[in-house]
């Protein structure tokens, strides 16, 4: 049998396994292959003379990460806070932002699409940069805040935590409104004047009606935002201060400044086990939540 | 008691005028019909009830503690009214019970209570059953169920309902207005129920409002909408009828001659406006043309004061189920009729036969579709 009756009677006897297919080895080649590579770095011998080394076997990289000499531990606990924070900051602006959306008409509907894309489309470093002179001491917003009398000094929102969270928030929020509006704008309007109609006010027809309803694209919006930002570098080093240390900025160090391989690629390895853990434990947590609600 | 006033109601949208000028009022316990074709205005005179309209002019008010209230600025959850919508709205993250208990829970009804109102509405609707099931798990016709008990567990002071039926098959769809019919009478609530189905303002009405082009054309009991029309467009849109463009040959005071194309002619009595050379519509029931296969007999008398009387050919014969419908020509003007299978004519495709029409039948109508007689 030749090699191409071969193929040809898989892709008929199995289609859904040979429509996979290209995906998986894509997955293979980009994903699993470097990580497998990661993985068996992290457990190499460190080596102070060059960045590991080759053929040994050691637990040299993740002994190192609890080493209570360096801030590694602290940086980790830093990572998934700052996560945290901008996930739900990202879900309540996204929501926020797509029901304007939803609700508006015309020239404004338009025009708030266009924020949301022409941030997406931009690059990260001009998106920081342009976000450094809009909320700077010196900047647009603090100029016009100081100038109409409203604040007597202007607000610190560069150089520390508040400037981290705001970088990485900028960054992921458009994907976060994509992911609301997606199913926001599937909710029929006359849903929501049925709500209205028994006696909703506006607050409490959103709350009934539009959130149950947004509840699959904000987990959605939720997983986007935690995952880029526990890998989050270039907002906490622009926005951030020395203070605002990331895994991503740990890693990058450890790999260029100390050539320590095996320690960044433990410390690499722990960071997305941790990601997938948290995420399978949310999906369990959300499949029990729907559970108990359907039972109610 | 007057519950509902509408004064000159006036609803654009940019250049579109939805509702012109509807003025408009229900009486406690009625059950009014909004009937028009669509985009007539009906819906929009609805919504604008409801609250989900703001007019541009015009007041909207509703019986209050101290008589009536302009409710006009009011938002829809301020009324005590509730919409049953065309495609029924209900809530999919919701089961039937909790979109049934929603209206009382946002009014701050105890748990037990809105439970118990739920209840007693689903059995209303009979659809206890089914309080735990899910809006998308049910048919057309139990989705248009929960809807209504949805709104009535509001117990609200009028109920409006905006072509509730028209998403069902015609069987379901009678089904469900003999249902309403004996619920409206069942609970007494105040009704007012748009449709575009002459039949289902005809079962359910207990006035019927016609709405054309965003005003009303007429208001009353379906009888009297029906039998005694004040425009041309009633009398189109309820039922068939044959229209006929006729002449007025000549006037003696609130008497004039109306002549006809197939050269008939009769005298009666008309509104004064009427003069000489008018043009105008003539309006015969199918139901109210009388065939028989005798020649007309009296010879110059094609002019007659009891009514018209002319000959025809009869053109076509078509079997339309339960019926017989007959196309007949007099003249250049083409008339139907049709009979019962019962009482079928003896008559083929190409004989002559005799028509005759009282003058009690007859409606005329002048050029701007007012009614003339």
């Amino acid at each position: 049998m030749s090699a191409v009756t071969r193929t040809r009677a898989f892709v008929v006897e199995r289609p859904a396994a040979a429509l996979v297919a290209p995906l998986l080895l894509f997955d293979l080649l980009v994903f699993v292959a470097p990580f497998g590579l990661l993985l068996r770095i992290s457990l190499s011998e460190r080596q102070p003379a060059r960045a590991y080394a080759e053929g040994t076997w050691s637990t040299g990289g993740y002994e190192y990460l609890l080493d209570p000499s360096n801030t590694l531990a602290s940086v980790l606990g830093f990572t998934f806070a700052f996560a945290a924070v901008v996930t739900v900051l990202s879900v309540v602006v996204a929501t926020l932002y797509a029901h304007a959306m939803w609700r508006a008409n015309g020239a404004l509907r338009v025009v708030l699409t266009a924020g949301a894309l022409v941030s997406m489309f931009t690059a990260i470093v001009v998106k920081l940069f342009a976000a450094i002179l809009v909320i700077s001491p010196n900047g647009v917003l603090n100029t016009a805040l100081v100038g109409s009398g409203l604040l007597s000094e202007p607000l610190q929102l560069v150089n520390n935590a508040a400037g981290a969270v705001i970088g990485q928030l900028y960054i992921v929020a458009p994907y976060s409104v994509l992911a609301v509006y997606s199913v926001l704008s599937t909710v029929d309007e006359s849903l929501l004047e049925a709500a209205r109609d028994l006696g909703a006010s506006g607050p409490h027809a959103f709350r009934e009606v539009v959130i149950p309803h947004a509840v699959p694209g904000m987990l959605v919006a939720g997983v986007i935002s935690f995952t880029w930002s526990v890998g989050s570098y270039a907002a906490p080093l622009l926005l951030g201060s020395g203070s605002e240390r990331t895994a991503g900025i740990a890693v990058s160090d450890l790999l260029l400044r100390e050539f320590d391989w095996p320690a960044a690629a433990a410390l690499a390895t722990t960071v997305t086990l941790s990601v997938v853990a948290a995420l399978v434990a949310a999906h369990i947590g959300v499949s029990r939540l729907k559970v108990t609600t359907d039972a109610q | 008691m007057t519950l509902l006033k509408l004064t000159d109601v006036v609803k654009r949208y940019g250049d579109l005028t939805a509702v012109d000028g509807v003025s408009l009022s229900v009486d406690r316990g009625e059950l009014l019909c909004l009937l028009g074709p669509s985009g007539c205005g009906k819906s929009t005179t609805l919504r604008t009830i409801a609250g989900f309209e703001t007019p541009e002019e015009g007041t909207v008010e509703l019986a209050g503690d101290d008589g009536l209230e302009d409710v006009t600025d009011n938002p829809p959850n301020e009324r005590d009214t509730s919409m049953v919508f065309q495609d029924w709205a209900l809530f999919p993250n919701k089961n039937v019970l909790e979109n049934v208990t929603f209206g009382p829970k946002m009014h701050g009804v105890e748990r037990e209570e809105r439970r118990s109102r739920a209840y007693e509405m689903l059995d209303v609707v009979e659809m206890t059953d089914h309080a735990e099931a899910a809006p998308t798990d049910l048919s057309g016709g139990q989705k248009q169920r929960i809807a209504l008990a949805r709104s009535l567990a509001l117990d609200p002071d009028l109920l409006l309902l905006d072509e509730p039926l028209s998403n069902l098959d015609r069987r379901l769809r009678e089904t469900m207005q003999l249902e309403l019919k004996s619920i409206h009478e069942q609970l007494g609530t105040t009704m007012v129920y748009v449709t575009h189905d002459q039949d289902e303002a005809f079962t359910l009405a207990d006035r019927i409002a016609v709405v054309d082009d965003g005003a009303i054309q007429q208001v009353g009991p379906p009888e009297t909408v029906y039998t005694d029309p004040d425009a041309l467009f009633v009398e189109s849109f309820l039922g068939t009828s044959n229209f006929v463009d006729a002449r007025v040959a000549s006037t003696h005071g609130s008497r004039a001659t109306i002549e006809f194309p197939f050269a008939s002619r009769f005298e009666t009595s008309v509104e004064d406006t009427v003069a000489a050379g008018d043009e105008i519509t003539a309006s015969l029931r199918p139901e109210c043309l009388s065939v028989t296969t005798e020649a007309v007999r009296t010879d110059g008398a094609t002019r007659s004061r009891e009514g018209l009387r002319f000959e025809a050919t009869v053109d076509s014969r078509l079997h339309r189920g339960s019926r017989y419908r007959y196309e007949l020509i007099a003249g250049d003007t083409s008339l139907v009729t049709h009979r019962r299978i019962a009482d079928r004519l003896s008559v083929e495709p190409g004989d002559v036969v005799s028509v005759r029409c009282d003058s009690t039948d007859i409606t005329l109508f002048d050029d701007d579709g007012r009614r003339i007689r």
